[in-house]
């Protein structure tokens, strides 16, 4: 378990803050970024078994953000974060190989579940 | 592209209007279609293995439409699905593209995004049984290996060189070549590489 983190990505420091401490306070281990660090290898070759992923405000739009968001699907399990009611974010992640997506206002109870679960398959 | 011109899309809705202006859509591109109001009605008619897509509603009397696919799924039924619905919220969108839906649209849809994501369900379905043939085609000729040439085929599966091969089966390199070549044309491929590609392919499938 202590091998690999939950990685948290989102460009707003009070949701990074507040899922770090529920996620520390459940027992795994946590690194943050936002997502213009996640882009970059320095923070994506960290071991992760999961990437909690907050898509950035306007959603997965240009191709180049659609294709770099796939490549870490590719690599890590990804949990993405859609705002309230936005399903086409929610459908576009999925297809580009998300393993599950909540929607904002964050569930404690349900993302940490959710969390778990991902993290588990992937080990 | 010939099961392409059989295929026929599927349209399961129980809203009149809405079927009919999807029909009328889907066959001014020239495919055919087939309407039902409700899933069981698909569900009686249903004939497996018959090339086409489903665009599925989800809200309907009787059964869901993500209940109905659900049902397709444990039928082991490979028909592409599409989901439409007026009522969509993200965690159906994600139970609906977790149970392998092409896509989730709601409406009002636009028309060229339906037709578009029908066409992708099409080529895939096509794309399915084409695969499936070349499966059987190279089962087949897996079967025409003589004894050593299947032998072979065994030791290259696992990526050894016809060095180790020679070892193995104590027989000189010069021989495995000559066996490698002639199992590589049985099988129809070009190289040991897209050889292991193919196989790769193949488990990832199951």
């Amino acid at each position: 378990m202590s091998a690999s983190k939950v990685v948290i990505v989102s460009d707003y420091p009070d949701l990074r803050l507040s899922l770090e401490l529920l996620v520390t306070e459940a027992g795994l281990d946590v690194a943050t970024a936002n997502s213009q660090q996640l882009w970059f290898p320095a923070v994506g070759s960290a071991p992760a078994c999961c990437v909690v992923f907050d898509v950035p405000q306007g959603g997965l739009r240009a191709p180049d953000q659609i294709a770099r968001f796939s490549v870490v699907c590719a690599s890590y399990p990804v949990l993405a974060l859609a705002e309230a009611g936005d399903v086409s974010t929610a459908v576009l992640a999925i297809k580009q190989g998300a393993k599950d997506v909540v929607q904002k206002p964050i569930n404690n109870r349900l993302i940490l579940e959710r969390i778990k679960l991902i993290s588990a398959v992937w080990q | 592209m010939k099961s392409n011109t059989q295929a026929t899309v599927f349209i399961v809705d129980d809203d009149d209007a809405v079927r009919d202006s999807i029909a009328e859509l889907v066959e001014s591109v020239g495919l055919q279609t087939q309407s039902y109001d409700s899933a069981l009605a698909f569900l009686d008619v249903l004939e497996p293995g018959r090339p086409g897509c489903l665009v599925l509603d989800v809200r309907m009397a009787g059964m869901s439409g993500l209940v109905l696919h659900k049902q397709l799924n444990e039928l082991k039924i490979n028909l592409p699905v599409i989901i439409l619905t007026g009522h969509g919220d993200v965690p159906m969108a994600v139970e609906a593209m977790k149970n392998g839906a092409l896509n989730f649209l709601q409406k009002p849809y636009r028309d060229q995004e339906l037709l578009d994501s029908i066409n992708d369900a099409l080529l895939q379905n096509g794309g399915d049984e084409l695969c499936a043939r070349t499966q059987d085609s190279f089962e087949e000729n897996l079967s025409t290996l003589t004894e050593r040439e299947r032998e072979v085929f065994e030791q290259l599966r696992y990526g050894k060189s016809s060095k180790q091969i020679a070892v193995q089966l104590a027989i000189s390199p010069r021989t495995v070549e000559a066996h490698r070549y002639h199992l590589l044309h049985k099988l129809n491929v070009s190289s040991v590489k897209e050889l292991l590609l193919f196989l790769a392919g193949q488990s990832s499938e199951k």
